[in-house]
């Protein structure tokens, strides 16, 4: 193209000016399109760092200047859970939409904690129905009195004056009747978070992550309510 | 080229200085071009009523209306007048409609056209072969969709599951058994045997008429054929095994393992197969012992007289692929839940686990393997795509040797160039490698059953649908059994996948709003600012309020699920990576 422009601009028959024009003219919005593309793509990793949950994701946090706050402090776990509640732990996921891929990853170790936890302090607690066969049987529907739907977050990173990172998981469990689980705000919701410190955004991998999620989960069985909640 | 020289002046001195011998030639090739064309149009006696391509791709369109009004708007009169009206005439898609009218006839309970429908299809699909359209499908020119409708294995089996649960209900245990049979034949006549016969409701039926003709033996083997089939499938092992390590950790806990049975549900299927193959699927230990003592034994199995069978879901549907059409793709319709099960109520007792993917048509649909008309298919493409190429080629050619030339004679070359050029081209246009899209419209996504012992007279259902421990959505019907039949067989279309009321009860279970509390929300002391561990409705009222303000779109001053889905789906864009 930029052959035949030449010679037909020798041969005198097309206006070599606004040839000449177009590219300056086009190219400045394209210029800004693509400065818009990298500006949007590039920035929002460009600041974050690396935290989160799971082992598979890699959770992009913005990582904000500031300090974690105070935890609150419960009182020490006592004994005296009602243990002839029958308990499952159900998936967040269930009918909701596609989780986040760290949250899916998470999930599974969630669950397995949790019912762990549940189980050496004396509950019965039956398997969530999992994969697309995954069953629920009239049996297990009538036995089930509470049902435990957890839900973890990637919580929030931020830049102490030091230059340490803080972190902090905040673990949620709602606490429902089996035939309430439909409506989203039945039943009673416990929140326990857990914070740590690290030297670099490096030193945070998932394992730390992983390790702070299930901190904040057994804090959750030192919150009386919860205790309550489940008799 | 000169500029001022004329190309029809030019041609006729060059044709007019060509030998003769040259044009005879040309003359004898484009004849014999001709002849091949009208040789591949022309139609040996067909016995079917022809119906032009267009005609048919009307039909074709006219079933889609059909399925819609099947399963989207249940109006099954109106689907039945749509294919009765295309069914009058023996043409290549008759078959087709008339297992669309038993299908409707059936969930109408007309059991009379239905068995008339059923028979007719299963005649035609059987033993009616048009060697005339099958030609022509096979052709290069001729349509597949031409030829007479056969269906493919998941479609014919099916028939002979149908057809053979009419024959059962009317008695003629024998010839039912002989369709359950041949409907497992079907199944796996898969190309290359690449699958083996799964379809597990085929396998369970053929026990029940085996047991009325008192063949203990093959029904045992049948059930375990049913067993089988169930766990070959995707999950369905997992979920069984995580069912019954549920139910056994309930018995334990009421302290009398032995004592308390599992579900009929558990002791239906464990009863299919035998100790061994309970050990193949990883049931060992107690839980083994306590399954196998508590099993249903094959007799047990039989003892039903009513055989619910509930039509889940929208059945699969084929849609053209590839660049000239050629591939046949086979779309199915997931369930909006996962997983999802069913239960039925009779008469206001506890309700029942129904027996799912034994009789899941979509996974029989997906498991079909290849078909030896999709290699031609895929040749007569490639030759249209080469005929098509090569037209253009020749064109472009032709094209350069005219205008290229000052010569005469390479001018009237090019011209034949150019002139084969269009000719192949239209050839190609001719070549039809279409793939055959038509499909059983009126089918399930999954037939669920259910065996039931129950009294003659009218009967109260209720089949409710549940992901997990989530109620979804239900439906209340109900149905007379006759003494008479040996098994009375129900057939009713399940709780609706669709609509508004289905839609709403999925979505009132998600909490969106929660999901955006956690994400944008922050620290915990935000969203328990008492901190006592627990959220309780105020601070979760107070929170929302703080977030409603960054993410409230429409700027209303509220924030609505949708918009909450919005806020989230942009911050997961932007914070998850891999």
């Amino acid at each position: 193209m930029v052959a035949l422009r030449l010679d037909d601009k020798a041969a005198g028959r097309r206006t070599p000016v606004r040839d000449a024009r177009w590219l300056p003219a086009a190219a400045a919005p394209l210029l800004l399109v693509a400065v818009a593309v990298l500006a949007v793509t590039g920035c929002v990793g460009a600041g974050g760092g690396v935290g989160g949950v799971g082992a598979g994701g890699r959770v992009m946090t913005r990582v904000l200047p500031g300090e974690l706050g105070p935890l609150p402090t419960y009182p020490a776990e006592t004994t005296g859970w009602d243990t002839t509640q029958i308990l499952m732990i159900y998936p967040s996921s269930g009918p909701a939409p596609a989780p986040a891929p760290a949250l899916a990853d998470a999930g599974a170790a969630v669950s397995e904690h949790l019912e762990a936890g549940l189980r050496q302090r004396g509950y019965a607690v039956l398997a969530s129905p999992a994969g697309v066969a995954g069953m629920v049987t009239t049996t297990m529907r009538r036995r089930v009195t509470r049902v435990i739907v957890p839900q973890t977050s990637p919580g929030r990173m931020v830049r102490l004056t030091d230059g340490r990172i803080g972190r902090e998981v905040v673990f949620m469990a709602r606490v429902v009747a089996p035939e309430q689980i439909g409506d989203p705000r039945a039943g009673r919701t416990f929140l326990a978070a857990a914070h740590a410190y690290y030297p670099s955004q490096n030193a945070i991998t998932a394992e730390t992550e992983r390790q702070l999620l299930f901190a904040a989960m057994d804090k959750l069985f030192c919150i009386p309510a919860f205790r309550q909640a489940l008799q | 080229m000169s500029e001022n020289m004329n190309i029809g002046f030019v041609l006729a001195a060059a044709a007019a200085r060509i030998r003769p011998a040259v044009r005879r030639a040309a003359t004898a090739a484009l004849l014999v071009c001709f002849a091949g064309v009208a040789g591949g149009c022309a139609r040996l006696p067909s016995q079917v009523v022809h119906k032009s391509p267009g005609q048919l791709d009307a039909m074709t369109a006219q079933a889609a209306t059909g399925r819609s009004l099947f399963h989207r708007s249940e109006d099954l009169a109106a689907a039945q007048s749509l294919f009765a009206g295309m069914a009058t005439e023996r043409h290549a898609n008759q078959p087709l409609y008339l297992c669309e009218l038993a299908s409707i006839a059936l969930l109408r309970n007309d059991r009379a056209a239905a068995g008339r429908h059923l028979q007719e299809a299963v005649t035609l699909l059987d033993r009616f072969y048009d060697q005339a359209t099958e030609q022509e499908a096979a052709s290069l020119w001729g349509s597949e969709a031409g030829k007479v409708y056969k269906g493919d294995p998941y479609e014919r089996a099916t028939l002979y599951l149908l057809h053979g649960l009419w024959l059962l209900e009317n008695g003629d245990v024998e010839k039912a058994l002989i369709s359950f049979k041949r409907g497992l034949l079907m199944d796996g006549d898969t190309e290359q045997a690449a699958f083996q016969a799964d379809y597990g409701l085929l396998f369970f039926l053929a026990a029940k008429c085996h047991d009325l003709q008192g063949e203990h033996e093959q029904r045992d083997a049948m059930l375990l054929g049913a067993f089988r089939a169930y766990m070959s499938l995707p999950d369905v092992a997992r979920g069984f095994a995580q069912a019954a390590a549920a139910e056994y950790l309930l018995a334990c806990h009421d302290g009398a393992p032995d004592a308390i049975p599992p579900s009929p549900w558990l002791r239906r299927i464990a009863g299919w197969g035998g100790r061994g193959e309970l050990e193949n699927r990883g049931i060992r230990g107690p839980l083994l012992d306590w399954l196998e003592r508590h099993r249903l034994s094959g007799a047990e199995q039989m003892a039903f007289n009513t055989l619910a069978v509930v039509w889940n879901g929208e059945g699969p549907t084929m849609m053209r692929g590839g660049s000239h059409g050629q591939t046949r793709l086979i779309a199915c319709l997931d369930p909006p839940a996962r997983p999802l099960q069913y239960a039925i109520t009779v008469n206001n007792d506890q309700p029942e686990d129904m027996l799912q993917w034994l009789g899941n048509v979509n996974f029989q649909a997906s498991t079909r393997g290849g078909r030896r008309m999709d290699h031609r298919l895929a040749s007569q493409a490639m030759i249209k795509g080469a005929t098509e190429v090569t037209g253009w080629v020749m064109v472009g050619a032709g094209l350069a040797m005219m205008y290229g030339s000052d010569q005469p004679e390479v001018q009237l070359i090019g011209m034949g160039v150019v002139i084969g050029g269009f000719f192949a081209d239209v050839i190609a246009q001719l070549m039809n490698p279409l793939a055959d899209i038509r499909c059983w419209q009126c089918l399930p996504a999954e037939f669920t059953v259910l065996p039931l012992q129950l009294p003659p007279g009218e009967q109260q259902v209720t089949v409710a649908a549940t992901c997990g421990m989530t109620p979804w959505t239900e439906r209340a019907m109900s149905f007379t059994t006759s003494p008479a039949a040996p098994v009375a067989v129900w057939h009713a279309q399940g709780p609706s996948w669709f609509g508004d009321d289905a839609a709403a009860r999925l979505g009132g279970h998600q909490d969106v709003m929660m999901q955006l509390l956690l994400e944008a929300g922050g620290a915990a002391t935000r969203l328990d600012p008492d901190g006592d561990g627990e959220m309780t409705a105020a601070e979760r009222s107070a929170a929302e309020k703080d977030v409603a303000r960054t993410y409230d779109s429409d700027g209303d001053g509220r924030l609505t699920d949708q918009e909450a889905g919005f806020a989230l789906q942009a911050i997961w864009g932007g914070k998850w990576s891999r």
